[in-house]
């Protein structure tokens, strides 16, 4: 693999540092079965079944601190309305719920999830 | 250091490997709260093809040894030089030991079975009963 090597992009009119494209993309993401099976993922090492509509990932780089943004997500082919909250999340893990969208009853649900943050 | 940090590591052996599915799945459950459902551990497949390749991982002590490091202080795995290749059985237990609580897999000392691996075969794929879950306490072990 060749690696470019550039302080700053440019399109020709505005100018970044590099350093904001690398810390600004996501740190670990997965789209997963309704049983915690990764199906494309970085930054992760298994999936945990926890239950209906209970799943926790586990990072195989850790973050720096537990304060750093998720954004998760049901897949669904249908009408129906889902939800998908993430629960907990550590340095280490992030546990999320995915529910009808009543938010009271778990439902097994393809579940995704990204997260934005600073690596250990 | 010329080995980088773990994180790039793990973006560019994704970028080069092939995924792989793990034929196995960790079954564990918390013997805390034995109400609870059985849990059962997937693999990834990028960090299974990682895993088989070698280069990329850190060695395994280094994870267990950053248990006890508190947030925002210096941790030891995204910088430690990778270890070679593992056999999947060898990587199954590798993420026994990374993923599952040591209360788990290594403090737990009464009769009954808290933790089996097993072929994925034997993961029922009927969910209509997944809360009620739990180890048969007959099953072989699978490894």
């Amino acid at each position: 693999m060749s690696t470019l090597s550039v302080s700053n992009i440019t399109d020709g009119t505005d100018t970044v540092e590099t350093g904001y494209v690398v810390n600004g993309s996501a740190k670990a993401w997965v789209h997963a079965n309704a049983s915690a099976a990764p199906l494309n993922s970085l930054n992760v090492s298994s999936g945990l079944d926890n239950g209906v509509g209970d799943y926790t990932y586990t990072y195989t780089a850790a973050l720096t601190l537990s304060y750093y943004s998720s954004q998760a997500n049901v897949h669904v082919s249908s009408s129906a309305a889902y939800t998908c909250n993430t629960n907990a999340q550590t340095t280490t893990t992030i546990t999320l719920g995915t529910y009808r969208s009543d938010q009271i009853a778990r439902s097994d649900r393809e579940n995704l999830f990204a997260v934005f943050g600073d690596l250990a | 250091m010329t080995h980088g940090h773990l994180w790039d590591r793990l973006a560019e052996a994704k970028s080069r490997l092939a995924p792989v599915q793990s034929k196995y799945r960790v079954l564990f459950e918390n013997p805390e709260d034995l109400d609870a459902p059985a849990a059962v551990l997937v693999p990834d497949p990028n960090w299974m093809a990682a895993a088989l390749a070698g280069g990329v991982l850190p060695p395994i002590d280094t994870y267990q040894r950053d248990r006890g490091v508190a947030d925002g202080q210096l941790k030891e795995h995204p910088y430690a030089s990778p270890i070679g290749a593992m056999t999947e059985e060898e990587a199954i237990e590798y993420l026994v030991m990374k993923d599952i609580p040591p209360q788990i897999w290594r403090d737990y000392k009464g009769n009954r079975s808290v933790l089996k691996i097993v072929p994925v075969e034997l993961i029922p794929s009927d969910r209509s009963f997944r809360n009620a879950w739990k180890i048969n306490q007959e099953m072989e072990m699978a490894a």
